[in-house]
């Protein structure tokens, strides 16, 4: 391992990953309200057109949605194992698991996209010649309008979490990080699983309304 | 590190958590297609958040390290419950206390527009 030295207004390592630790769940408490704004507004919609919420709800692929779910779930568990590997000095698993987490992430995407391209021949993106039948028209309207601003929203978040899985895992594969410092790889984590927290959320609001309906 | 000291078995709390949060997925989807009225959007928040407690906890080891990281971390969810709670309180409110007589028609002639 590289010798590392604290930056300069901290007295020790130890100090300074403590720092990055609170560091980080200070940004992501703002990431909360930030997604926050949105699942106010579904919530508020929602109890306002709960028929119309649920009939545009059964027009989404419950199949995609539950693989990426699970593709997401076992990202966060090998990057929570990464975060253990570095801890015991091992960089070089660090790197592997990052790595397979960023393909998982880059497979979720490319579901998404098929998902998205999907819905833009079933005429479901507002904007794009949207249809729907008539008597649920503007709930479904705003139905998909929160779908696809906060899936666009969690996909950038994911675009952002690989290209930082992916400078980390470089970073650790050289032995850059170890058992005294390892910062950099528990805040990318807890970034990564954070995208995870939000896809979950969104996955109760968006895939499994209206199933057991007509 | 010496290629025969890595260990390629991932913590034993992880995996246990990963095994829990893949049977919840498959618990709400099935259950999502079960019809059971309101509870069924009941369901589907509580498995959720069981969820996110499990990956919060464990995943992000909030069970770890010092209260002060706790704090940090529910701040936000504080925030969240407060904007919540108040705008709610408005919608929730609406028809027990209907806008004054005067201001109906003022209301109704704007939508017009």
């Amino acid at each position: 391992m590289v010798e590392m030295h604290p930056e300069m207004q901290f007295s020790d390592l130890g100090q300074q990953q403590e720092i990055a630790r609170l560091g980080i769940w200070v940004f992501l408490a703002t990431e909360i309200l930030f997604f926050g704004g949105p699942l106010l507004l579904y919530t508020v919609y929602r109890g306002a057109y709960a028929q119309g919420f649920a009939a545009a709800a059964r027009h989404t692929d419950i199949l995609i949605g539950t693989a990426n779910t699970f593709i997401l779930l076992t990202s966060s568990f090998l990057v929570a194992w990464a975060t253990e590997a570095i801890k015991k000095d091992d960089g070089r698993l660090t790197a592997l698991l990052f790595g397979a987490a960023v393909f998982l992430g880059l497979v979720f995407l490319g579901l998404k996209g098929m998902e998205y391209s999907n819905e833009y021949h079933e005429q479901l993106i507002p904007g794009f010649g949207f249809a729907f039948a008539e008597a649920e028209r503007n709930a479904a309207l705003l139905f998909f309008t929160f779908y696809f601003i906060t899936t666009i929203l969690h996909a950038i978040h994911l675009m952002i979490g690989i290209v930082l899985l992916i400078v980390i895992a470089r970073h650790a594969a050289k032995g850059r990080y170890g058992a005294g410092y390892n910062a950099p790889v528990f805040v990318s984590a807890l970034y990564w699983h954070f995208i995870d927290l939000v896809w979950i959320v969104l996955f109760a609001l968006i895939y499994l309304p209206g199933r057991s309906g007509p | 590190m010496t290629a025969n000291s890595r260990s390629w078995k991932p913590p034993a709390r992880l995996g246990i958590a990963w095994i829990g949060l893949v049977l919840l997925l498959g618990s709400t989807v099935s259950l999502s297609f079960v019809p059971l009225g309101w509870e069924n959007t009941a369901i589907a928040l509580f498995i959720a958040f069981a969820k996110v407690a499990i990956v919060a906890v464990i995943f992000m080891e909030l069970d770890k390290g010092k209260a002060l990281v706790r704090i940090f971390a529910l701040a936000g969810l504080v925030w969240l419950a407060i904007m919540f709670w108040f705008v709610l309180n408005d919608y929730a409110t609406r028809s027990e206390f209907p806008p004054p007589a005067a201001a109906r028609p003022a209301l109704s002639d704007s939508s017009d527009h």
